[in-house]
């Protein structure tokens, strides 16, 4: 094993500079140290568009990861601490706008399918070996735009889908932390007389730490 | 400044050693390598495009470009930078008016950001692509300053942020950089502005800023000759031959 994995991770650095150079071709690249399993995630983020409550979320995930590259969140709930921005103060101080009348997502349950075509290292300082993945994915779900009491923020409920990116850096074979920035498209409702249906953007970022669990060659 | 050649023996091990440091029975210390870097930058030019989504009245769409000079493989003076923006509205006035019959005040909208930045580039390596290609990687940090232009007037900026590169060669690579800029308006507050940008990079000459001809030393040794003859196993022979050799 040691020849072949030798090998492999030698023609990883050099295969890319002598390709145009040699007629023998010879292309491996080395197997991945971290393959993911069983995901439980937690996550710190924000969602800064909304124009009147910038919300803070905290989120738990779980994901099952099928293979190198496909993996299936099969449920992220997120749960938000709204602020207020200085136009909605100014909305409720000056113009006596009720503050149920914003609405900003207060929680979100999503599910969606995350592929990972990139994986590889980077030497940090040409010192420490990081590994790292990049993934996009697609997201559907709900989310409940707040509306002062809990049973009435629950009946704020908004189809969501959306696509995201995301950057995962290995720091073990249990622990790796990533960014994910993810894009909504949330379908308000009109629960008020003088609101509307419409399609409200949301962004997501979020921050997280991942704990690999139940790997098979772990 | 590149290594010398003396080094290949050494960069072979780069790739390999944390992977096989739990199993391998040569595993009698921590060797730590890193192979040298197939991209160079000297001279950089930049042409990027971007977005501003923070601002609630509108978003802008920015056009920009900068020169960056690179005085080693980690540090480098993005040396100037300008973003025109074009914006658009985002309907919010209109909500503000349909929902509650209100107009707002008239919003300084960002008209263009002239800045200058020193780029750290502590990360670097390779990704592969569905385990067929392979791509050269760095990842950057920018930190500097510089003024924005608003329809209102020049506000002083102050930015840092983020970003990839990835290389398609020693000549074009794209980048992607997030820049969490602060504008200070006084006396009313702080204004933060995010800046996501998307750039392709074209890089110019040899020789840095700081360096002599003689530093440039090309190294061209072939790392799987070097391979070869430290492990010939992992080269095998002819099958011919190899019977010839048996007893």
């Amino acid at each position: 094993m040691f020849g072949v994995v030798l090998v492999a991770a030698t023609s990883l650095g050099s295969v890319h500079a002598h390709a145009a150079e040699e007629p023998d071709d010879r292309v491996a690249i080395q197997r991945r140290k971290f393959l993911m399993a069983h995901e439980l995630r937690l996550s710190l983020g924000s969602m800064p568009l909304d124009a009147f409550q910038k919300g803070w979320t905290a989120s738990l995930s779980y994901t099952m990861h099928l293979n190198e590259y496909v993996a299936w969140e099969v449920a992220h709930a997120t749960v938000a601490l709204l602020s207020s921005t200085n136009l909605r103060d100014t909305l409720i101080a000056t113009f006596a706008v009720p503050p149920e009348d914003f609405a900003a997502p207060r929680f979100m349950l999503t599910s969606g399918l995350e592929l990972t075509p990139f994986y590889g290292k980077q030497a940090f300082l040409n010192d420490e070996i990081t590994h790292q993945g990049l993934f996009m994915g697609a997201y559907g779900g709900v989310m409940f735009g707040d509306r002062g009491s809990f049973g009435d923020t629950l009946g704020d409920l908004r189809p969501a889908a959306g696509l995201g990116i995301g950057y995962r850096m290995f720091l073990s074979k249990l622990v790796s932390v990533r960014f994910d920035a993810r894009g909504f498209g949330a379908l308000r409702r009109a629960v008020r007389t003088n609101e509307q249906v419409e399609l409200e953007a949301v962004l997501f970022l979020s921050l997280s730490g991942s704990l690999n669990l139940w790997r098979d060659d772990a | 400044m590149r290594r010398s050649p003396l080094i290949a023996t050494f960069l072979i091990v780069a790739a390999g050693a944390p992977a096989l440091a739990e199993d391998d029975e040569l595993n009698k210390g921590r060797v730590i390598a890193v192979q040298d870097r197939d991209f160079r930058m000297v001279h950089e030019f930049t042409l990027s495009t971007g977005v501003l989504p923070m601002d609630a009245f509108y978003t802008g769409y920015s056009l920009g470009g900068s020169y960056t000079l690179h005085f080693s493989d980690l540090i480098a003076w993005e040396a100037v930078s300008f973003h025109y923006s074009a914006n658009v509205g985002s309907g919010l006035e209109s909500t503000l008016a349909q929902r509650w019959d209100v107009a707002p005040t008239n919003d300084p909208e960002i008209q263009y950001l002239l800045g200058s930045n020193l780029t750290l580039t502590p990360l670097f390596g390779k990704l592969t692509f569905f385990n067929r290609a392979i791509l050269h990687a760095g990842t950057f940090i920018s930190v500097g300053g510089g003024v924005v232009r608003f329809t209102d007037g020049f506000r002083p900026q102050v930015s840092i942020g983020p970003g990839v590169r990835l290389f398609w060669g020693n000549v074009v690579s794209t980048r992607l950089e997030l820049r969490n800029i602060i504008a200070p308006d006084f006396p009313d507050g702080l204004e933060y502005i995010l800046h996501v940008m998307l750039s392709v990079s074209f890089n110019f000459g040899k020789v840095r800023a700081i360096e002599s001809d003689e530093d440039v030393v090309r190294d061209d040794v072939d790392p799987f000759a070097v391979l070869d003859e430290l492990y010939p196993l992992s080269k095998p022979k002819p099958t011919e031959q190899r019977r010839e050799e048996e007893p």
